[in-house]
């Protein structure tokens, strides 16, 4: 007997292996390899975006989060593209971490739910505030990496793997009002898409996805000055690449991750431009060697990762996290992007010193800039 | 179409007929839901809407209209909605035809990558006429830029822009008679963004102002709402008015300063 029920068909699902349909809109989400990042990013990298990491100082963690990127490309059979002018992007990929597979340690925390009611003798006002996680328990999309080791090469060669590096770019001929390492990029990558199949009016055979890698653009060797030409006029070049970058992938199978030297740029006015032409933009602001990393409330952390802007796409609101408060940590084997939070002040006496510890956050987001006040309140 | 930004505003058929140039300026928040707002508005009340974006495609209008209940594709086919998609024809154009839109605006561009406002401005005009040809009777009609600021950011200079802005603006209120929305970046850092927005707030009958919090971010209360009323040739006192909001997926909610549902 046939019932008069129809399940709502929402269209066809697109299936992609690696890619998961989002639960708050109707996006293709990829993890980035980090399970923390992808948890405050409200699931993943929307396909068809471009996440702007501005780099830290030193560029190291930058680095690590595009090798990240790049090792869950391999894990997903995702094609990759890599460009880089400071390095050679064969290095790169040479230094991929090692994907973590059926660790026991990984499943056991799976099968963890959120623990039995038992009651709080002492504390039992805290009772109904929910348990402090610092890691995400249940992954099923995305994997861990071990740090300590690297990936094996006949793994990194199961992918397709398009590289450009400086000899590439090199050899792009002269324009005269673009950077023609740019516009020699931004060629190469709609080449790419279109002999790939990856657009969204291509008909492959078995859909894929295109995970864009691009290691410190708009860094002195790409021919960069912070938006200044030599006669101090404005240059806009970078602003026209990322336009056309994030056109051509609006309407492609495509991601892509970019970090950027931004404190390389003096010019305030230009980071915000290029901040606007991404989709989602974190800054990693490390502490090393600043005076911030002998600073009691920040030992056991090696940065602070601000969440500047998030993509609102096919939404009216973007995903908002719990927190913009947010710090790294590097350890041995992993990256952990989680909430900030103070280690306890177990001083025995009951003076404190002059200086309060934690300095305002600068919090600057999409949805809210912290303002100009004072950091205390005199009383 | 978001009952309580109409209350608030005070939005009724008089002012959706007559021709203004409504700016919206962004300035820490994201403003797109009022450009949102905007589109269901004027579409719901007969009006015809040719949206040119520089920031989003047509899928992320499309799928936010289904949620607030504004099918833009219907209205498509009726030939009420025309959209232009400024992002790709724009980067098309800045990049030395490296690209894959439908229709290039290579001609707006000279040798020296420049770009021509009154070339760029006869573009939108041959595309809003296509679209008003296709309309079976004459009705109003409203131009909603998503965002100017991307054509200073590629290297247009703010007179440039503001020229395209005033022939556009006259080119509607005089030959069309319809509404003009413009939003914009208001960045104080950036001097040249400033200045454009201050030429928009200047010229504008409606300018609206979305603003992040001066407390910082919080995840109940999404930002400020400031619209200002600029008063033109009569004497008196021009009105500001504020308000905060909170977006939820498929409406925003306004409330005064400290009112929010949250803090009560």
């Amino acid at each position: 007997m046939t019932t008069s029920f129809q399940k709502k068909a929402r269209g066809k699902v697109l299936q992609i292996p690696g890619a998961k349909p989002s639960l708050y809109n109707n996006q293709l989400l990829v993890s980035t390899g980090i399970p923390s990042l992808d948890q405050l990013l409200g699931g993943g990298l929307a396909v068809g975006t471009v996440m702007l990491v501005e780099e830290d100082t030193f560029g190291s963690y930058a680095r690590l989060l595009l090798k990240y990127f790049c090792a869950e490309s391999v894990m997903t059979g995702h094609s990759l593209m890599v460009s880089s002018a400071d390095n050679d992007p064969d290095q790169l990929l040479k230094e991929l971490p090692r994907p973590i597979l059926d660790d026991p340690g990984v499943k056991e925390e799976a099968n963890i739910t959120v623990g039995e009611d038992d009651s709080m003798k002492i504390a039992w006002r805290y009772r109904h505030l929910p348990k402090f996680q610092s890691s995400s328990t249940a992954v099923k999309f995305g994997h861990y990496y071990d740090l300590s080791k690297t990936m094996e090469d006949d793994l990194v060669s199961t992918i397709n793997v398009k590289m450009i590096g400086s000899e590439d770019i090199m050899q792009s001929p002269a324009c005269n009002n673009h950077n023609p390492k740019y516009l020699h990029l931004l060629k190469s990558i709609q080449e790419c898409i279109e002999v790939g199949g990856f657009g969204t009016s291509a008909t492959p055979e078995k859909r894929n996805i295109l995970r864009i890698a691009m290691h410190s653009l708009g860094s002195p060797l790409w021919g960069e000055n912070g938006g200044l030409q030599p006669d101090d006029h404005y240059d806009p070049s970078l602003i026209k690449f990322l336009l056309g970058l994030r056109a051509i992938l609006r309407s492609s199978f495509g991601v892509c991750v970019v970090t950027i030297p931004t404190h390389l740029f003096c010019d305030k006015a230009f980071i915000n431009r290029v901040e606007r032409m991404c989709d989602t933009v974190v800054h990693l602001d490390s502490f090393v060697g600043s005076e911030r990393e002998k600073n009691p409330a920040y030992k056991e952390y090696h940065g602070l990762f601000n969440i500047k802007k998030l993509p609102s796409l096919n939404t009216l609101v973007c995903h908002m996290p719990e927190s913009l408060d947010l710090a790294f940590k590097l350890r041995r084997k992993k990256f952990v992007i989680e909430k900030l939070h103070l280690p306890p002040d177990l001083s025995e006496t009951a003076s404190r010193s002059q200086e309060d510890p934690v300095p305002k956050l600068a919090a600057g987001s999409s949805c809210g800039t912290g303002g100009s006040g004072k950091s205390k309140l005199d009383f | 179409m978001f009952t309580d930004i109409n209350n608030a505003l005070n939005i009724n058929t008089d002012f959706l007929r007559n021709p203004c140039l409504i700016g919206i300026g962004e300035n820490g928040a994201d403003c797109s839901f009022l450009i949102h707002h905007f589109i269901s508005l004027y579409l719901k009340n007969g009006v015809t809407v040719v949206l040119i974006s520089f920031k989003q495609a047509l899928n992320h209008f499309n799928g936010v209209g289904a949620k607030i209940g504004c099918n833009l594709l219907k209205f498509k086919e009726q030939n009420r909605f025309g959209y232009v998609d400024g992002l790709r024809n724009l980067s098309q154009c800045v990049n030395n035809g490296i690209g894959n839109a439908a229709y290039s605006w290579t001609n707006c561009v000279n040798d020296v990558g420049h770009i021509d406002s009154m070339a760029l401005m006869k573009e939108i005009i041959f595309h809003m006429s296509s679209i008003t040809e296709k309309m079976q009777e004459p009705g109003a009609m409203t131009l909603i830029i998503d965002n100017i600021t991307p054509l200073l950011d590629v290297g247009m200079t703010p007179t440039e822009v503001t020229k395209l802005i005033q022939y556009l603006k006259a080119h509607i209120e005089n030959d069309i008679r319809g509404n003009f929305v413009v939003g914009c970046y208001s960045d104080k850092i950036d001097e040249e963004g400033s200045t454009l927005s201050k030429y928009i707030h200047h010229s504008a009958d409606l300018f609206l102002e979305v603003k992040g919090l001066e407390t910082g971010y919080c995840k109940d209360v999404h930002g400020q709402l400031l619209a200002h009323w600029p008063q033109g040739y009569l004497r008196e006192k021009a009105v500001t008015k504020s308000w905060q909001y909170k977006l939820t997926d498929k409406t925003c909610a306004l409330f005064a300063a400290g009112m929010s549902s949250a803090v009560l």
